[in-house]
């Protein structure tokens, strides 16, 4: 294949708010691509028609009852089928792209495995957001990150003297895109797994980014033994702080020829 | 979709000059950006959620949701 005709994919995010988060980057790829495939918002479809003229929605390949895996399947094959065609193609995705996204990967992955250019830009995620809007430092008292339904079903191992993240509340064991749920008994099954490690009054938070200009996010402060009776949206994430920062750890300490106050002394002068 | 109230929030999202105009005078604000009056109505009485709704904003519920293998 000559490589002037060669077709190549970039991946990008277009934020979490309507338009604002989009970097500079990204628009001005949009501007060029020769077509955009899209899973975004409608306002944020707006956003992309208004940059480029020639903009596809995947989004009615979300079927209700449907099993997300096929669907993520059809939007890797649409993108790696329109790169094939020898097109510039930019593909966007809601928040970051790589960030929840399955078809992104996937896509860059078959057309990297067949010789084609593809990469993927960093976008503005929802966890972004909830640095800024929370003011919590992930890396103050480190963080542990899962999505909810994953949590609730692996043995993972967790650290209450970190930040947890937990994404998705609203979709605990959803595997067929309902949006229309109106029950939520993972909460209950959620709350008892956590009380194995922090106490009935430890706060939480219930978090959902906000999605336009004139909209505060949803900050909901809380104890954990009420969590049972929030009412989540698909989106909502539940922050848990950390109950503060672990013991020292001696025998690396003094592999590093530090005491805690020596460690202190270093790091606040 | 051709929604200016839609496209309305888009430049605000964009603009923070704007926004500032928005959130001191919603009605004037949204008259002079030339949105219907019914639409103005709903700046005026700052009703987030018929804007939400409008711009879809909450569609975000619908998109991926991704569980790892």
């Amino acid at each position: 294949m000559n490589i002037e005709s060669k077709g190549s994919l970039v991946v990008v995010g277009t934020g979490i708010t309507v338009s604002g988060q989009m970097t500079l980057i990204t628009e001005s790829l949009l501007k060029t691509a020769d077509i955009v495939l899209s899973v975004v918002t409608e306002s944020a479809l707006v956003n992309l028609q208004m940059i480029n003229s020639n903009v596809v929605c995947l989004r009615h390949l979300y079927e209700q009852g449907k099993s997300r895996a096929l669907t993520y399947q059809k939007m890797t094959q649409r993108i790696v089928d329109e790169v094939k065609t020898g097109k510039k193609v930019v593909a966007a995705f809601y928040g970051h792209p790589g960030v929840f996204v399955n078809p992104s990967h996937e896509a860059i992955k078959q057309l990297k495995e067949e010789g084609y250019d593809a990469e993927m830009l960093p976008g503005i995620s929802a966890e972004d957001c909830l640095v800024a809007d929370l003011g919590l430092d992930p890396a103050h008292y480190g963080c542990q990150s899962y999505e909810a339904t994953q949590f609730l079903l692996r043995q993972y191992t967790l650290d209450p003297h970190m930040m947890q993240i937990i994404w998705q509340i609203g979709s605990i064991a959803d595997f067929t895109h309902n949006k229309h749920r109106t029950s939520h008994p993972g909460l209950t099954q959620l709350r008892n797994e956590l009380l194995k490690y922090f106490s009935p009054e430890h706060t939480i938070i219930v978090y959902e980014a906000s999605t336009i200009p004139i909209a505060a996010p949803r900050i909901e402060y809380l104890e954990l033994k009420d969590l049972a009776a929030v009412i989540p949206k698909p989106i909502t994430t539940l922050v848990i702080p950390s109950k503060g920062l672990p013991d020292f750890d001696m025998k690396s300490m003094a592999e590093l020829d530090l005491t805690p106050a020596l460690f202190e002394q270093k790091l606040f002068g | 979709m051709n929604d200016l109230l839609v496209k309305f929030l888009i430049a605000m999202d964009k603009d923070e000059k704007l926004k500032q105009q928005y959130i001191s005078d919603p009605k004037g604000t949204a008259k002079a950006f030339g949105l219907s009056d019914a639409d103005v109505q709903i700046c005026a009485k700052n009703d987030v959620d018929a804007i939400k709704s409008r711009c879809e904003a909450e569609g975000a519920d619908t998109l991926e949701i991704s569980h790892s293998k």
